[in-house]
């Protein structure tokens, strides 16, 4: 029984750390409309998702070059949506690949 | 809003006027002068992109018009930029695709120039960022040739000094001809003077045609904007059944899967004009190019999953050549007036 306390204790550790990290974790929500980003900047914290929705009646695409945050939705159909975890802090330009003038900045903060 | 975009055209005309005659009394006036450019019906103003360090002046846009009709400066003296886009072919090529200076074909039907001043990527591949990136990366010029050819042009020597307080330069060509380049605004079609209000402008088998664009035939999903551009890259299926050596369009700036053998969608204003179509001119009519997309395309691994079977009967597409043709519109006399070259 007492050897089994560290164990109990650790799990509820790695519990609570789990459920807070879930709390602090903030979701997003971005639109592409009318072939633009429905916001042209956003403000996320590192762990924060992000959930692109194609508003569009014509196919999308979502990349990042940005060094170390590389992303690539080839394509994402009318209706779609896809999320993207901002795992790093930095300056992360999000565009479309298909409608060249697409372009999304998000602000990762630590 | 229509009415009263009309009247500041005409107020900006009068401006433009008044500042044209102070320009003749005082010519350095005139060349450091910012020179507001006349937007036709049906184009939006507020999205020009004119470049901060580059802007319009009178002067510039002249020396441009001039050497966009001067085969000196290319590096055999045979080809100017009207060479290929030529003012009474849409400022297009009517061959299917351009001879180069050495007399070759190149790669890709010429497209046209007009309304390039409401987007920055160039060339149906989007490999240049501006025109003025473009003009000073062509290959049938170079840097040497512009200096040998053009710099002993008297004439070309003090406009120059006047322009950019310089002698005669690549970069400077590059700057003159994309501002003259800018000034090619077509606009006031009879689709504009209808979406103003004339409902007499459209023929009746034209207003079918405008149904059918922005609903059944889904032509607007990518023809789309003032402009009829959404300024993408698409793979329609041209040109892709090429085993040696095919044209991969955007692929060859991105690497992109999605963009392999994508072109970008040209402007459809004044594209009765211009034929033949499409980035390899493969398609000789309008008639054509609608049967094409009615078909759906050319089926191929990157299709766009926007181009789809249209299932259109013959007086639908008939309508649509119709409407296409009503985009047909008017670029100012003296935007499009050809100069006399300096000796």
């Amino acid at each position: 029984m007492r050897a089994n306390r560290p164990l109990r204790m650790a799990l509820l550790l790695a519990a609570l750390a789990a459920l807070t990290g879930l709390a602090l974790a903030e979701e997003f929500r971005v639109v592409q409309r009318n072939q633009e980003f429905s916001v042209r900047d956003l403000q996320v914290r590192v762990g924060d998702r992000v959930t692109f929705t194609n508003g569009d009646s014509v196919t999308h695409n979502l990349y990042s070059e940005t060094k170390g945050m590389e992303f690539e939705i080839e394509l994402q159909p009318p209706g779609r949506s896809d999320t993207i975890t901002f795992a790093r802090p930095g300056t992360v330009e999000v565009r479309c690949a298909i409608h060249s003038a697409m372009k999304l900045r998000v602000d990762v903060k630590p | 809003m229509r009415a009263s975009l009309s009247a500041n055209s005409s107020y900006r005309t009068d401006l433009r006027r008044l500042a044209f005659a102070a320009a003749l009394a005082c010519p350095a006036l005139g060349a450091a002068q910012e020179f507001k450019l006349r937007v036709p019906l049906g184009l939006d103003e507020r999205a020009l992109l004119i470049p901060v360090d580059n802007p319009l002046t009178r002067e510039k846009i002249e020396l441009g018009r001039q050497l966009f009709f001067d085969r000196r400066w290319s590096r055999t003296q045979t080809v100017s930029c009207a060479s290929c886009h030529q003012p009474e072919r849409g400022w297009s090529d009517e061959r299917r695709v351009s001879i180069d200076h050495e007399g070759k074909p190149t790669r890709r039907h010429a497209p046209t120039i007009i309304n390039r001043a409401f987007s920055t990527l160039e060339g149906w591949a989007g490999h240049r960022d501006s025109a003025e990136d473009l003009l000073a990366k062509l290959p049938f010029t170079s840097a040497e040739a512009i200096e040998r050819h053009l710099g002993p042009v008297k004439a070309y020597q003090a406009q120059f000094q006047r322009v950019f307080g310089t002698g005669v330069t690549a970069d400077g060509v590059a700057k003159a001809i994309a501002s003259f380049q800018r000034t090619l605004l077509s606009g006031n079609s009879p689709y504009d003077r209808y979406r103003a209000g004339d409902a007499a402008a459209l023929s009746p088998a034209a207003r079918r045609g405008l149904a059918l664009f922005e609903g059944k035939a889904a032509c607007a999903k990518c023809h789309n904007g003032f402009n009829f551009s959404d300024q993408g890259f698409h793979n329609t299926g041209i040109g892709t059944g090429i085993v040696d050596n095919p044209d991969l369009g955007r692929y060859e700036v991105t690497k992109r899967n999605v963009n392999r053998a994508a072109f970008k969608t040209p402007t459809l204003r004044d594209v009765a004009r211009r034929g033949p179509y499409m980035h390899d001119g493969s398609l000789a009519t309008l008639q054509e190019v609608v049967a094409f997309y009615d078909r759906g395309g050319i089926p191929n691994p990157a299709l766009s999953p926007d181009i789809a079977r249209l299932g259109l009967v013959a007086a639908e597409q008939a309508d649509l050549v119709a409407f296409l043709e009503a985009l047909s519109g008017e670029i100012a006399p003296d935007a499009a007036r050809v100069p006399s070259l300096p000796r």
